[in-house]
């Protein structure tokens, strides 16, 4: 290999060129930006360091966010953003921008962005940083939306540069909604030295706002209101909190009347779609097979949630203006709205009546005093059939019939014919979210062991199970078995298994699987040493964040928790039971978890129990939950001891 | 649309008379006329080619799965894809709905000229313009590379259900070739769905030969003809009949275990020097890449550490972002002064930046293309890297790659490189090359606990965590992307990980700042547990923190999360070899004797090894395991073989040191 050779000609020209190049980046370099106010040049040379702030990536130095709602019902956003960054994460989070805008209806418009490493060292971001690109995660959704996103990409920065963003979001086309609202969070996790938040409205506009979890009243001039946080040090986040905007200050703002109002609108909106047609009526008739009308029902739910396939947009995002049920029909596709009016178009075709509702399935609660439908995050159907009130998400495929994952309890508003009201949403009470493993185990005495697992899902857990499987190839099917009987015991061998038919949305789910592990018990001269295997299905389990402490923030956990285990395990002959776990029961305002422990001749008899009662638990509880689960996993709780009887 | 289809008729109808098939039977090119109806022959087609009770394992039988392609001395390009699928199951279906077609507009222009479902009664329901979108690649954006020429084209077909079945043909067009005077060709004869028929046609000057291979055809399933005509060669690959590919999980990248075709007119040395051509160009260092490399090796007495500094800036100054900015966006890298005076690139611009500044260190460097992920056939130079890293010479001939996209590499190359291409680009050309295996004790993790238990069972403690290789890197990983107050939750959770009664007591991390990289990578924690212990009578059951691997941060996961499946038919690609060491040593309380000991495990087979060692003595009970995994992938014969490290190493973590009280024995 020979190495680059250097030609003089062109060394006297890069030369030439670099004491040309050397010039111009030094004469720039020590120009400060002549745009700067006082206020943020003084802001940028003094802004705080990491030690200011040791846990934090970044420090909000200044923002200025200013919505502004025009007489002709269009409206901007002017955004300002001064922040500096501390260090890698920091550079990673905000070096590139991205501002999310729907094409169709708005534009955005950078006036300024630049980066500055010292005030003496700015760097404006040229055309090619800037771009627009489809969001990743709303990939092949295009079909439905023009959102896109405008990405700001900062190329100088550096762990501790200053990057100052400014411009102005608006809109170009009439507004779909008839009215002005939003939701925006005062405070996140980073620090904030000044933010300015402010809603401006024409003269005969009412504009209704709430401010919660600690956020101040406006500063109101007129049309304008204001609000201002200073010197905020920046919030340490933990895993498993609720949506921020449950705990942390939050302003809600809005300038439709009432929910009959904002219900209208959307009610216009469905009214045609819904209607059904020969196309319609026809399909309905192909699928029917039963004389019952809450089969039929069934029949026609299961139809849309299965057989059409989900476009996942989150609601809103994309309008809330529908297609016409046939054409989803058609299709064969749809996102939530579309889905939702499809399985009304159809039930109407057969005599059912039934309404669009809207519900937020992230743990956010609705505040009725601000009606806007940005709230909701999802769109239900609720039926009424023989004398019931049925309630449908058609977007869920994979639970037993009702069982609406994550919405039950929850308020949703229902769009009826003349009306919109607030209703909780229900379930069949017949479905809890609970989980029972039945174990019959035998060890020999070479630490072998051969048992035969059976777990019943219901709720939640059946969801997850099915969802996993339910579309899954039978090769695939096995693989996921056998994994689950390896992470019984390790090694495992998968015998046998039976699995209930993941079709049958009428029945919860259940499993058996038969296993041996030829090592499983540690053997260690006369003695024989295991634990009482705990985990039961890798998929149907659930993050429990107990790894700290305390807490300053709620635990918002997926699914109120009742988890069963029951245990047979009969042990060798000739070995008796030094050790086994001792019964306990402990109860507390968080729950119950309770082992029963037993022995008869050979036969070990072992039961554990774990109830949360509730989904959300507040710091004040988090003692009480800890102590709940950290029984279940303690290695104390499922150790068992044997020693050789004649050899004692 | 219509004008579009009349064009691509015409020339298809061109290549159709010059090249109609492998055999003369009419071609499937002709665009059938806008018909309410599929043609009788299509339908037979469809309902011969099977269903879901022939293929249980399958979503969907690809029936037809054609391309061909004409190309031309400069390099220049028209491919012609045609495909019909029939969606054997709702799943299928629903996976169908939206299919995504990439390409790059600096180099292709794709027209869509037939998209349409043929539903069970053969209704046809043709995609409408509408429905077919372009849009940006997702994955791009999260590795920040906001190249917009990287795109999609998305086709949504509709009333898709279980029995229909998509038909569909694409054209590539490419605007400039790659390389000038290269053309290299690629056809997956295999995916995880059947494939009933498959054909790649390559029609191309008789003065560029292709060379050419089928990858993993073990059955002999795949057919070749060539045949000339005048000027031109034609060749044909065909196959019947291929069975799908089902995935599991841990196997390497589909594509280097499917039946592929690669087929290239140039070779490696030849190639190797094309890139050269494109790269040179754009080394050209100025006056402030000088002064910065004179600055970085001030003081730097050897070559080696002039080569460590200039590294470590380029690894950790110069951030990894992509934004077009060239002509040739995607291969040539930009001017290294640009990427330089921009602090910013992808991989391409930081290999060459590096290289640039190593040559002007007076160091021999040069740009290397190397792919990290899949293997790289070293029979046919076909285009199959993805990644860019640097070579540096120095005087006495060692030779050091490096990666400069990788900013937590103590060692210059991360160690997923092992046994992966690379090919260095100069102006003579160079062959293929593999890097070496490396050991696993070069990636290993070296845990240390020193604990003490009270007489109730509770435990005090200390563990540092440390290692080499990809160990180390990852140990920086954690730390710098979680500074502050999540650092401090993920040490809890490690903690946590060990017994649910620990509790973090405090923790410090070495070196300060983390990115110095002349410093090995440390965390001490500080922790203790509530009846670690376990009194179960005239007992005392302990059992060692490191038994376990509890502290390890991948090793055991990786060797927990991949012999889950009882065989396997694909290796296990684990990327790189890896190990972990535990030593610990426990103070016990007053009053106990040893009454058993687990038995000591020495196991050493060809994909991993396992150790274990007890050892009592004042008071003292002393633990060493270690657990190593010795190959980055690892065939399926020898799975079985990891399987048995996994569940000694398993059986063991139930074991306990047994202690007596005194007064009992």
């Amino acid at each position: 290999m020979k190495s680059n050779k250097y030609y003089w000609p062109g060394i006297l020209a890069i030369l030439l060129t670099g004491v040309l190049i050397n010039l111009m980046v030094t004469a720039a370099a020590f120009s400060q930006p002549t745009d700067l106010s006082p206020k943020f040049q003084e802001l940028i040379q003094n802004a705080p360091s990491g030690s200011d702030y040791p846990d934090a990536d970044v420090v909000i130095l200044y923002t200025e966010l200013k919505y502004t709602l025009l007489p002709d019902g269009h409206y901007s956003k002017n955004f300002h953003y001064l922040i500096k960054s501390f260090n890698y994460m920091g550079k990673k989070e905000y070096g590139n921008f991205k501002i999310q805008f729907d094409a169709e209806y708005e534009e955005v418009e950078i006036e300024t962005a630049r980066t500055f490493n010292g005030l003496d060292k700015v760097d404006n971001v040229d055309q090619n940083s800037i771009n627009i690109i489809d969001p990743p995660g709303l990939e092949r959704a295009s079909i439905y939306s023009n959102v896109k996103q405008k990405v700001i990409s900062f190329p100088s920065m550096q762990d501790t540069s200053v990057i100052e963003l400014r411009g102005e979001l608006r809109t170009i086309k009439q507004p779909e909604e008839p009215y002005f609202s939003n939701k925006i969070l005062l405070l996140d996790t980073n620090p904030i030295l000044e933010k300015i938040i402010i809603v401006e409205v024409p003269e005969n506009t009412v504009l209704k706002h709430y401010c919660g979890n600690g956020a101040p009243q406006p500063a109101v001039s007129g049309k304008s209101y204001r609000w201002e946080v200073k010197d905020h040090p920046g919030i340490i986040m933990e895993s498993g909190t609720p949506p921020y905007s449950e705990f942390l200050p939050v302003v809600y703002y809005s300038t439709a009347p009432d929910w009959d109002f904002v219900g209208s609108f959307l009610r216009d909106k469905f009214k045609s779609p819904v209607e059904p047609d020969d196309k319609i009526s026809a399909k309905v008739a192909s699928i029917i097979t039963s004389d019952d009308k809450v089969d039929q029902l069934w029949e026609i739910f299961y139809y849309v949630a299965d057989k059409v396939r989900n476009v996942h947009l989150p609601l809103g995002i994309a309008g809330y203006q529908p297609n016409p049920a046939s054409l989803v029909l058609s299709n064969s596709y749809a996102d939530t709205r579309d889905k939702c009016v499809l399985l009304i178009s159809m039930l109407q075709s057969n005599g059912i009546s039934a309404f669009p509702a809207l519900v937020n399935d992230a743990g956010n609660h609705i505040r009725k005093d601000i009606p806007f439908l940005d709230q909701f995050n999802k769109m239900l159907v609720v039926a009424q059939c023989e004398g019931q009130k049925i309630w449908l998400d058609p977007f869920t495929d994979d639970a037993l019939f009702g069982y609406i994952p994550d919405c039950l309890g929850e308020e949703a508003l229902v769009i009826y014919n003349d009306r919109a009201v607030f209703e909780t949403v229900q379930g069949p009470p017949h479905i809890k979210d609970l989980v029972s493993s039945q174990y019959d185990l035998e060890l020999n005495p070479e630490g072998g062991l051969k048992g035969n697992l059976t777990v019943s899902m219901n709720g939640y857990f059946d969801q997850r199970f099915r969802s996993n499987l339910k579309d899954a190839r039978p090769k695939q099917v096995e693989m996921e078995l056998e994994k689950s009987a390896s992470s019984v015991a390790s090694g495992a061998q998968l015998t046998d298994y039976d699995l209930s038919d993941l079709n049958d949305l009428t029945k919860p789910s259940s499993l058996s699987l038969g296993f041996e592990a030829e090592k499983y018990a540690s053997i260690q001269q006369n003695m024989l040493i295991f634990y009482i295997p705990t985990q039961s299905l890798d998929f149907t389990g659930i993050e429990l964040p107990i790894f700290s402490e305390t807490r300053e923030f709620p635990i918002l956990l997926t699914t109120t928790l009742e988890r069963q285990n029951r245990y047979t395990i009969t042990i060798p002959e000739g070995y008796e039971i030094e050790y086994i776990p001792e019964s306990k029961t402990i109860k507390n305002e968080v729950g119950s978890f309770e082992i029963n422990s037993d022995q008869r001749g050979q036969e070990i008899s072992y039961n554990y129990h774990l109830k949360v009662d509730h989904k959300r638990i507040d710091p004040e509880q988090y003692s009480e939950f800890k102590a709940l689960v950290k029984n279940l996993l303690s290695p104390k709780n499922r150790l068992v001891l044997l020693e050789a009887v004649d050899q004692k | 649309m219509k004008k579009v289809i009349r064009m691509t008729v015409l020339a298809i109808l061109l290549a159709i008379l010059l090249f109609g098939g492998c055999s003369h039977k009419p071609a499937i090119w002709e665009i059938p006329p806008a018909t309410e109806q599929a043609s009788p022959e299509l339908m037979e087609k469809i309902r011969n080619a099977g269903s879901r009770m022939d293929y249980p394992n399958a979503q969907s039988i690809v029936i037809e799965d054609i391309d061909s392609t004409i190309f031309t001395p400069e390099g220049n390009f028209t491919l012609y894809s045609y495909s019909l699928v029939k969606l054997t199951t709702l799943k299928g279906a629903k996976d169908y709905g939206t299919i995504g077609l990439s390409y790059d507009t600096m180099f292709f222009k794709v027209e869509i000229p037939m998209a349409r479902v043929i539903k069970e009664d053969g209704t046809i329901i043709n995609v409408p313009d509408s429905s077919i979108t372009d849009e940006t690649i997702g994955e791009m954006a999260m590795m920040d590379v906001f190249w917009t020429n990287l795109r999609q084209k998305v086709v949504n077909f509709q009333e898709l259900s279980s029995g229909a079945t998509i038909e569909y043909m694409v054209i590539y067009r490419s605007l400039k070739p790659r390389f000038e005077g290269i053309f290299d060709h690629t056809h997956y004869f295999q995916s995880d769905e059947p494939i009933k028929h498959s054909r790649s046609v390559v029609v191309g000057p008789a003065l560029m030969p292709l060379n050419w291979k089928i990858r993993n055809d073990t059955g002999k399933l795949i057919t070749f003809t060539q045949s000339k005509k005048g000027d031109l060669l034609k060749y044909c690959w065909e196959g019947w009949d291929i069975p799908q590919v089902i995935l599991e999980e841990g196997m390497p990248p589909f594509t280097d275990m499917a039946l592929v075709l690669l087929s290239s007119t140039t070779t490696w040395k030849e190639y190797s020097k094309k890139v050269y051509e494109y790269v040179e160009p754009v080394m050209q260092t100025n006056q402030a890449i000088e002064d910065k490399v004179a600055e970085l090796t001030a003081g730097k007495d050897s070559e080696y550490d002039k080569i460590r500094a200039i590294f470590y800036y380029v690894a950790q100054k110069i951030r990894y972002l992509g934004l077009a900015m060239d002509p040739r966006e995607g291969i040539q890298p930009h001017e290294v002064i640009q990427t330089f005076e921009k602090q910013a690139g992808v991989c391409k611009d930081k290999a060459s930046l590096l290289a640039a500044m190593l040559q002007s260190a007076g160091i021999e460097a040069y740009y290397v293309l190397s792919n990290p992920m899949n293997h790289v056939d070293k029979d046919v130079a076909a285009s199959q890297f993805n990644h860019a890293i640097t070579l540096a010479v120095t005087r006495d001939g060692k030779r050091y790659f490096l990666d400069s996209t990788d900013e937590f590499v103590m060692d210059m190359l991360p160690a997923y490189h092992q046994e992966k291409a690379v090919l260095v680009c100069d102006e003579d050309g160079e062959e293929l090359e593999y890097l070496p295996t490396q050991p696993p004790e070069q990636n290993s993790g070296l845990v240390k606990i020193n604990s003490t238990i009270q007489s109730g069972g509770n435990l005090t403690g200390t563990v540092t965590l440390s290692g080499k290789g990809i160990y180390d890197e990852v140990i920086r990983q954690i730390v710098r992307l979680q500074e502050g107050a999540q650092l401090k939750k993920f040490i809890e959770r490690l903690v946590y990980q060990v017994n649910p009664n620990a509790r973090l007591l405090d923790f410090q991390i070495r070196p300060e700042p983390i990115m110095d990289l002349y410093q090995p990578a440390q965390i001490t924690i500080n922790f203790e547990i509530d009846e670690y212990a376990i009194v179960a009578g005239k007992y005392l059951l302990i059992k060692p923190i490191g038994l376990d691997n509890s502290f390890d941060i991948f090793v055991n996961t990786y060797l927990t999360m991949f012999t889950q499946l009882e065989t396997r038919q694909f290796p296990l690609a684990i990327q790189f070899t890896s190990g972990i060491v535990n030593e610990e040593e426990i103070v016990l309380p007053g009053g106990y004797l040893p009454k058993v000991l687990p038995q000591d495990k020495n196991l050493d087979l060809d994909p991993a090894s396992l150790s274990m060692e007890y050892h009592y003595e004042g008071n003292k009970l002393y633990f060493k395991n270690s657990l190593m995994l010795n190959k980055a992938t690892i065939p399926p014969e020898e799975y079985p073989d990891l399987r048995k490290v996994k569940k000694e190493s398993s059986q063991a973590a139930s074991s306990l040191a047994i202690f007596v009280r005194e007064d009992e024995i």
